[in-house]
């Protein structure tokens, strides 16, 4: 949805009278039919690319949302900013900057993703882990407090792992057994990746099963009728989450979900860590993939053994609304309405600027 | 940093005693006895002190509860083995009161088919175990007061942030709870289980 795309025939005539806005944001570039010039994320893992192109979207969001009127609300309004874990010092600066210099909002509470997602699943003692669109974070909290010398993120030497990357795979492969998408090739690659992929408990066992039999295969149909068969595509998809190096290529230095999940697990201190893996909470689209969860209990359960881990216990939770599980958390801090610790206010803004070394959002009360 | 913390939320629990001891009236009657004057400035000084270095906080919680919640760790008062709270649906902030009609059963198993299908419930309870010996002779009784969160699946996600919320606040302002368990069914809730986590 953080999209934006500018059409390539913007100066005709046809289309010009029926658009107000010369670019085309979120779900909109699939509805109309125009060949996009630029068609670009604005934000890449938490990271803005693109400020100006942030400062339309944000204007367009605020449109839409219902009974917010721009002139009053912005006085008045307090804004929660979600933002990744290890958020870069410029990019926090400069949402600072936009938020109150630019819309000129009253207030700002800045808090990390993973933790509005744990408190969303009702816990405060957990292991979140959060595999988005663009990113893979994790962070192990306890009694409130997060364990911030532990927390880590999944990245190679370009970008972060997630699940933009799966849908990159799926339309390389199509790409590579005669398939060419042109216009819609993201989107329709992104369908089959959500309606047919699937995480597999043992990955060999599939590849063997597959040759045997298509009694793994399925059609998907496309939206010109024809329909295709894909078959080893759906658990090849799940595994590139686990072995992104073998998949991706050899830029994904940190290994796979299961090795970030089992190295931060050993890293946090002994006493905490049948606590953490008890409820290891998931977070995020990717997370909701079938077989995903069962796979990371199968993998903690093997690789980690009772002198490092005191009961072998695995329970990872995985709920109907995790995708938007840290977007909902950060709703609720907002509608709350009540003080927290770590409210930055306007007056203050303007006055002395951001002050960064102000003890900063990681615990909420 | 969980130990500083711990110190904070006992000189709390210790100043809204204080505030409702009866001693606070003879404060009142004999103002010039130099004795009781020390002690009634130094006690503002620690309430002055109390009030800076307290937070904000998103939750609210009467003062009755507290001390209910003092008297079950005295062994005295109405409730012996359990106090049952919940957050006040009809109060309009967050505030967490007594369940006057769950916390009248005495054992955890009496209480765990009474407890609602769709919104949390924080238990405080008084958990008596004996004490695993590694030789032939006994170790003897030990008692602690845990903290259970029972935060069930059908609840709704504010709900559930509440009862995170709470967890927090109660942890940081009631003193003396050795563990929190949260359950979401009754299968987490056995004996052997609540034992484990207090060892």
């Amino acid at each position: 949805p953080s999209m934006i795309g500018r059409p390539k025939n913007s100066p005709n005539a046809v289309f010009q009278p029926q658009h107000e806005f010369k670019c085309h944001i979120g779900e909109e570039l699939h509805q109309f039919p125009f060949r996009y010039d630029e068609f670009k994320p604005i934000i890449s893992c938490g990271i803005v690319q693109d400020w100006d192109e942030m400062i339309i979207l944000l204007e367009y969001c605020l449109k839409k949302v219902p009974k917010f009127d721009m002139q009053e609300g912005k006085y008045t309004r307090r804004v929660v900013l979600n933002e990744p874990l290890l958020n870069p010092i410029k990019n926090k600066q400069k949402w600072f900057e936009i938020l109150f210099e630019y819309f000129e909002f009253h207030s700002l509470v800045p808090q990390v993703q993973p933790l509005a997602a744990l408190y969303a699943s009702g816990r405060t003692t957990g292991l979140v882990l959060d595999v988005g669109e663009d990113c893979t974070q994790i962070l192990p909290v306890y009694d409130g407090y997060a364990l911030s010398n532990v927390m880590n993120k999944m990245r190679s030497w370009g970008g972060r792992v997630g699940g933009g990357d799966l849908t990159k795979f799926v339309a390389n492969l199509k790409y590579e057994s005669g398939w060419e998408f042109s216009n819609s090739g993201r989107e329709i690659s992104k369908k089959i990746k959500e309606r047919l992929a699937y995480v597999a408990p043992n990955y060999w066992k599939e590849v063997e099963l597959n040759a045997e039999s298509s009694q793994l295969s399925r059609t998907f149909e496309l939206p010109d009728k024809t329909t295709i068969t894909i078959d080893d595509l759906r658990f090849k998809c799940g595994e590139v989450l686990f072995r992104p190096s073998e998949f991706l290529g050899v830029d994904y230095v940190d290994g796979g979900i299961d090795d970030l999940l089992i190295n931060t697990l050993l890293k946090s201190p002994i006493d905490c860590r049948n606590d953490f893996s008890n409820n290891i909470v998931l977070c995020g689209g990717t997370a909701l993939m079938p077989g995903f969860k069962e796979r990371l209990e199968l993998e903690v359960q093997s690789r980690i053994l009772p002198p490092h881990l005191p009961t072998p216990k695995v329970n990872v939770i995985q709920q109907v609304e995790s995708s938007y599980l840290s977007w909902i958390g950060g709703a609720i801090i907002g509608s709350l309405g009540l003080t927290t610790h770590y409210i930055f206010s306007r007056e203050g803004y303007m006055e002395s600027g951001v002050d960064i070394n102000r003890p900063y959002s990681l615990n909420l009360s | 940093m969980i130990d500083e913390t711990r110190l904070q939320t006992e000189q709390a629990v210790t100043i809204t005693l204080i505030d409702f001891c009866p001693l606070q009236n003879s404060f009142k009657d004999s103002p010039e006895d130099t004795h009781f004057t020390l002690l009634r400035d130094k006690l503002r000084e620690i309430q002055k002190a109390h009030l800076f270095n307290s937070k904000p906080s998103m939750l609210l919680m009467k003062r009755q509860s507290k001390i209910v919640f003092q008297d079950l760790k005295l062994g005295k008062g109405g409730y012996k083995n359990l106090l049952v709270l919940q957050l006040d649906p009809s109060l309009q902030e967050p505030t967490l009161t007594i369940d006057h009609q769950l916390s009248q059963h005495t054992t955890l198993e009496q209480l765990i088919p009474h407890l609602p299908s769709n919104s949390p419930r924080f238990i405080c309870y008084n958990l008596h175990y004996e004490m695993p010996s590694y030789s032939t002779s006994r170790e003897g009784e030990r008692s602690k007061i845990i903290l259970i969160t029972w935060c069930p699946k059908e609840c709704g996600v504010r709900e559930r942030f509440k009862t995170a919320l709470g967890v927090q606040f109660l942890l940081n302002n009631l003193n003396g709870l050795s563990a929190t368990v949260h359950a979401t069914s009754s299968r987490a809730l056995t004996h052997q289980s609540l034992v484990k986590q207090v060892l």
